[in-house]
């Protein structure tokens, strides 16, 4: 299976608990960036409006089938909005929440899987398709289209990482928040079939972070990967033991250390580089301009 | 958060795995009437961080020795708890742990038959997927048992795993270690008991006050303190009191001040269930370790997708009225188009400068260079 967003950008998409501080402003901002938002779930607030966009109180009230959802669920609701998403057959969840119980997400990551829906998330900014769409709040002014496809472990160094492209003259493919959490919706390895196959991609950058094993998983796939991948891994400053944020970024291990992570994909043949600012002098190098 | 062991252990005998008979050590260090039968005894502080047993804060010891051996352990650990276990038999220490494998999306159980060590330093473990809901989750692990077990210890190993891994999952556990799981005439029994709750789940269970008190108690005070007003705060070694929001950005600018020989004395982040805005919280924070004398600056800087940079520029500078910099204080902002709607950033960029901000920069690391620069003169 393959990131449906990368095929073609959604045409119907749906908001969860859009009527949140939080969540109606970015509801504005992906209206305004021209992402084709349909109806908002909210229980309770069916019949009325936000902003012109109807407001209904279930998915099942949906006059034909969306292809993609928007969670600002809290935390101890996402794992059931996931499901529901999953069980209606939505090809693509973003889920927003930061602390979402661990268990939860697994559960629900595991039904979105078995019903073949891409869930990107929980703890997650979303992602920007530049000059297509917008699905959270990556912001579309930080980005510009482009052949590389960002991929961060972290929702503010991935507005950081895609603003400092921008400024650098190196467009988008996409820019995407996988998520902080130990458990997402995918992991990073997951996204480069896809991207292998994307005619659209010239290389991707992966920022990663502390923490966990993901990082193992993406260097075994670049055996597969034939184009260009430039990593960098934030925390290389971090102390060990402590618990920097994110559920997933704590140096447990020697190998879920920034420098360990980066020598073995380095190792599996990607361009490792010590800061974004060098990846994107890596990418410019690589990139026929 | 992690559970201490004597909290682990009364959770697991809720859960109706074996673990041995126990009881708080009195203040005093006299042994309750119930622990004066048992065949032999062990005194265990209970404290959160590994290594008790080489620490002599885990000993086996005869009733009579129990009160010095007490008072031998507060004096290194402190006035912590103290659990009193009755010594079991021993006839094989087995290795066994379950955790979340966030990259297999499984519960995954760790076995080694080695056990009673630490369990990096011996080989390493099986690794092995377990589906809780699996009828036949016993009959998938035991093949792998059996090559390192006897058959009927590799059944009874079998036969537990898929029910602690209920337990797992029903307690919210992100990791549940049983080291050593010891191999008695009785059955297995949990010897020791190493569990870390989710905390994003913390609410839907009862905080063991025992283990929330030593948690609270390995923060600093002013960890405590920003954990009170919403938000997470670690201390260290450092000269820059880093005020940042996100983790993946706030330790990218720690490497940054790294790698110009500067060394971030604080970082932060969001806390679950904090409010929606800590600024004025975090930056009294980083300007109460900026007063100290080894920190030489004050580093603030955040990304705003859609929050309005309104918000987070006017805190700043109503702080910067009241309270004026302690050290020198370098700022940066990137704001896009729905964070900045409505607002004059040039204005409020002089504004800023005009309350004592050293510099300005929208890229991090031109602002840590200009910081790097000016430290160094």
């Amino acid at each position: 299976m393959i990131p449906p967003f990368l095929h073609a950008f959604p045409r119907r998409v749906v908001v969860f608990n859009p009527t949140g501080r939080y969540a109606a402003r970015q509801v504005m901002a992906m209206r305004e960036a021209g992402t084709p938002l349909v109806a908002g779930i909210a229980l309770g607030k069916g019949g009325g409006t936000l902003d012109g966009l109807p407001l209904l109180d279930s998915l099942h009230e949906l006059d034909a089938p969306a292809d993609a959802a928007i969670l600002y669920t809290p935390p101890e609701g996402t794992g059931a909005a996931i499901r529901q998403c999953a069980a209606a057959g939505i090809a693509t969840i973003v889920a927003a929440a930061e602390y979402v119980p661990l268990h939860d997400t697994l559960g629900a990551a595991q039904a979105a899987r078995t019903a073949g829906s891409w869930l990107v998330g929980p703890n997650t900014l979303g992602l920007c398709v530049p000059g297509q769409g917008l699905l959270g709040s990556v912001a579309p002014s930080f980005c510009m289209p482009g052949r590389v496809a960002l991929l961060g472990r972290s929702g503010t160094l991935t507005l950081t990482v895609a603003r400092l492209l921008t400024a650098a003259g190196v467009g988008q493919r996409i820019a995407l928040h996988l998520g902080g959490d130990g458990v997402i919706g995918r992991n990073p390895h997951e996204y480069l079939p896809a991207l292998r196959d994307d005619p659209d991609t010239a290389a991707v950058l992966y920022c990663g972070e502390i923490g966990g094993d993901k990082e193992y998983a993406l260097a075994e796939a670049l055996a597969d990967f034939p184009k260009p991948l430039v990593a960098t891994i934030a925390g290389r400053h971090a102390p060990a033991e402590r618990q920097m944020g994110h559920a997933g970024a704590l140096i447990g291990h020697a190998r879920e250390g920034a420098a360990a992570k980066l020598a073995a994909l380095a190792a599996a043949g990607a361009h490792a580089a010590r800061t974004p600012y060098d990846a994107i002098e890596i990418l410019k190098g690589l990139l026929p301009a | 958060m992690r559970l201490t062991e004597m909290d682990g252990k009364a959770l697991l005998r809720r859960r109706g795995v074996a673990v041995p008979r126990g009881v708080v050590l009195p203040a005093d260090g006299s042994v309750p009437a119930e622990a004066r039968d048992w065949p032999g005894l062990m005194l265990k502080a209970q404290v959160l961080e590994g290594g008790r047993g080489k620490r002599g804060l885990v000993r086996g010891a005869a009733l009579e020795e129990i009160p010095a051996l007490h008072t031998a352990m507060v004096a290194q650990a402190g006035t912590v708890s103290f659990l009193l276990e009755e010594a079991v038999e021993i006839t094989r220490e087995l290795y066994l742990a379950l955790r979340v494998d966030g990259t297999r999306q499984a519960i995954e159980c760790l076995f080694s038959a080695s056990g009673g060590i630490e369990v990096e330093q011996a080989a390493a473990p099986l690794r092995l997927p377990v589906d809780p809901d699996d009828p036949f989750a016993a009959e998938a692990l035991f093949p792998a048992l059996r090559d390192v077990l006897q058959a009927d210890l590799a059944a009874r190993v079998a036969r537990l795993v898929p029910r602690l891994a209920r337990l797992l999952r029903a307690e919210d556990l992100e990791l549940l270690e049983l080291n050593p799981l010891a191999v008695t005439p009785a059955g297995l029994v949990a010897c020791d008991a190493k569990l870390v709750r989710d905390d994003a789940a913390l609410p839907r269970h009862d905080t063991p006050a025992g283990s929330a008190a030593l948690e609270a108690a390995a923060l600093s005070p002013l960890e405590r303190q920003a954990r009170e007003r919403g938000f997470a705060l670690v201390e260290m070694p450092g000269d820059v009191a880093l005020v940042s929001a996100g983790a993946g950005l706030g330790m990218q600018l720690m490497d940054l001040l790294g790698d110009h020989g500067l060394r971030a004395a604080c970082f932060m982040d969001n806390l679950r269930g904090g409010p929606a805005e800590t600024t004025e919280a975090r930056l009294e924070a980083a300007f109460a370790i900026a007063a100290r004398p080894e920190v030489k600056a004050i580093l603030f800087y955040t990304t705003l997708a859609s929050r309005p940079l309104r918000d987070r520029v006017e805190a700043l500078l109503a702080f910067l009225a009241r309270h004026p910099p302690p050290k020198p204080l370098y700022a940066g902002f990137a704001a896009g188009h729905a964070a900045t709607r409505g607002f004059d950033a040039e204005a409020a960029r002089g504004q800023l400068r005009d309350a004592g901000v050293a510099a300005l920069h929208e890229d991090p690391l031109a602002l840590i260079r200009a910081m790097a620069k000016d430290l160094a003169a």
